[in-house]
């Protein structure tokens, strides 16, 4: 098949045009891959005693806490509906990595977002190390 | 931290590598493998401790002596057959190296605490089930009061998680993670090495070598991890699952059919069908496009087929044991659908919308790449033994429209079930999309690079 000079240029730089794209596409979702904070920003390695978090999500909000080995945790929240959520709701809202894991202890909160309990923006969490027997 | 993941690295490639040294000729797929490899043996003895209500370290044992032995006598066997054969066009070791050092600090994210929830409340806790032996998984499994741990999800990632908590560190959640995330990159590793492998030969030209094109699968590798988002290591396994699957689609669908991409295909969808319940309506469409690929070469659609095997027999144990079921598709709302009940029809358009938001991007990227390929490019890559370039884009709508009758017919409130499972299940949708952009980017190099070539395809059928 022959085809111009001009239409064969143009078809090489629609084809260089579709390779930057591709890998510029690759690239784009590489970059994302090498991320290590997850979706609000916040980063493995940042781990403190005491932690006042505000909420920008109710469903998928963690708290991260470091606190002595076998110590307990204190969860307390703005809201009493958050703070019953967290105890008495139909997940096991708290969670407390076990004593034996050398990594910081971790509170993981995940309140639901529905009619009763609507998305809470604005409220907080604090964790506190409580001593054991305190 | 690094204890972990050393200890993760030396079970699963410690276990697979005998195996997949003999049944793979490739040495960048047989390192890829093992970890898959482990963990088909360990799904296999934690299905056989289920059966007899027994602990779990016996069948362990048992299952990977017998692999093991198993390898050994056809290696003895294939011998003086293979000896001093070399296959031709298969991914070298530093092909392999390239792409698994561009992939892997990804796995830096696994520092993360061991918090997200579905990996303590389902995975890792039936990983807990599995460790304490046949008759206690069997009892959880019956728990009602634990259904939020999906009890009918396949044992793949539980129980080589169980296994690793069997030798080292019982029940160390953190350890569990690097598993889950090793698997996850032996996974997107071996994807790496199969785009290597099907490369056009002129873009390999370049530089005389496949590093071009495995610098380019390294990034693909990495941008797995970044259409998981941060699913590849959390302890989850939806990016597990998804890159498993594109695994088996590439090499049935794509790649020049040789004995190597056959058995990765086999492994591939073997492993994806035992992660995940997903897997199986996708694995079925798999072979839906590869029989009507091969019409006439029935006997490779059957031994593609047969990968289900596993997650029948998971399917079977599980239904005669617990009763437990799958909680997702429902025929009675699939019903109500086709008669336009209200209560089904109303959920049509948030469903759309949720699979939409999630692929946009990645399918408006596609657009442009497989638009220009398809006007220029077309019969290059035909010529290229690359397959028809409407497969994995079929392959992709099939599976979204599977989602969208899961998502309207089921049973569970539709805003909730979105806004906790569409960005996972949409994953291999992404996946699948981003392979047709690199095969249509390597199609282009090459015909950039060698307009006048021919010869950009190879086949190494024996």
């Amino acid at each position: 098949m022959s085809s111009s000079p001009h239409r064969t240029t143009a078809a090489r730089l629609a084809l260089g045009a579709a390779v930057l794209f591709g890998v510029g596409t690759i690239a784009w979702n590489a970059a994302s891959g090498l991320r290590v904070t997850d979706e609000y920003g916040r980063g493995p390695f940042v781990l403190q005693s005491q932690q006042t978090q505000q909420l920008t999500d109710c469903f998928n909000t963690v708290v991260f806490a470091s606190v002595p080995k076998g110590a307990r945790l204190h969860v307390d929240t703005t809201d009493a509906a958050i703070e019953q959520r967290l105890t008495e709701g139909p997940y096991p809202h708290a969670i407390v990595v076990a004593p034996e894991v050398q990594a910081d202890y971790v509170v993981y909160v995940a309140l639901g977002a529905t009619e009763e309990f609507p998305p809470c923006p604005g409220y907080t969490v604090t964790v506190t190390p409580v001593e054991d027997g305190g | 931290m690094l204890k972990d993941h050393l200890a993760a690295v030396c079970f699963l490639y410690g276990v697979g590598l005998p195996i997949t040294l003999v049944i793979v000729r490739a040495r960048a797929f047989a390192w890829f493998l093992a970890p898959l490899c482990t963990g088909l043996l360990c799904s296999f003895a934690a299905m056989a401790s289920l059966a007899t209500g027994t602990a779990l370290a016996p069948w362990l044992v048992c299952a990977v002596l017998a692999g093991w032995v198993a390898a050994g006598a056809r290696w003895w066997s294939a011998r003086r057959v293979t000896e001093g054969s070399e296959s031709t066009g298969q991914p070298s070791l530093w092909a392999a190296a390239i792409v698994a050092v561009i992939t892997a600090p990804a796995l830096l994210a696994t520092r993360a605490g061991a918090i997200e929830w579905d990996a303590r409340s389902i995975w890792w806790f039936k990983a807990a089930w599995f460790r304490q032996g046949g008759d206690a998984a069997r009892a959880a499994m019956n728990n009602r009061a634990f259904g939020f741990a999906h009890p009918d999800y396949p044992p793949f990632a539980s129980a080589t998680e169980a296994s690793m908590w069997t030798f080292w560190h019982d029940l160390d959640r953190m350890l569990a993670k690097a598993v889950s995330a090793h698997l996850t990159f032996a996974a997107i590793a071996l994807l790496g090495c199969l785009l290597v492998r099907i490369a056009p030969i002129g873009v390999r030209r370049v530089t005389a070598t496949t590093a071009a094109t495995a610098v380019l699968a390294g990034a693909f590798g990495l941008a797995m991890f970044g259409v998981g988002n941060g699913n590849g290591t959390s302890g989850v396994v939806d990016l597990l699952w998804s890159v498993l699957l594109v695994v088996g689609a590439v090499a049935l669908l794509v790649a020049p059919r040789d004995r190597d991409v056959l058995v990765v295909a086999w492994v591939a969808l073997g492993a994806a069908g035992l992660t995940k319940s997903e897997a199986l309506p996708a694995i079925l469409l798999v072979l839906v496009l590869l029989a009507l690929r091969n019409r006439r070469e029935w006997r490779h659609t059957l031994w593609a087929a047969s990968a289900l095997l596993p997650v029948m027999a998971w399917t079977l144990l599980r239904s005669a044991l617990t009763g437990a079921s799958n909680d997702a598709l429902k025929p009675s709302g699939v019903v109500a659908l086709l008669r336009g009940d209200d209560d089904r029809t109303s959920r049509v358009s948030p469903t759309v919308r949720g699979l939409w938001e999630q692929v946009d991007s990645t399918t408006w990227a596609w657009l442009v790449v497989a638009v220009i390929g398809a006007m220029l490019l077309r019969h290059r890559r035909s010529a290229a033994s690359l397959g028809a370039a409407w497969v994995l884009p079929a392959l992709a709508a099939g599976i979204a429209a599977t989602l969208a009758l899961v998502y309207i017919s089921g049973a569970q409130d539709i805003t909730w079930w979105l806004m906790t499972s569409i960005t996972r299940t949409t994953i291999v949708l992404r996946v699948l999309l981003l392979v047709d952009v690199f095969l249509w980017v390597v199609v282009a190099v090459a015909a950039l690079v060698e307009p006048e070539s021919t010869e950009i395809g190879v086949d190494t059928t024996p």
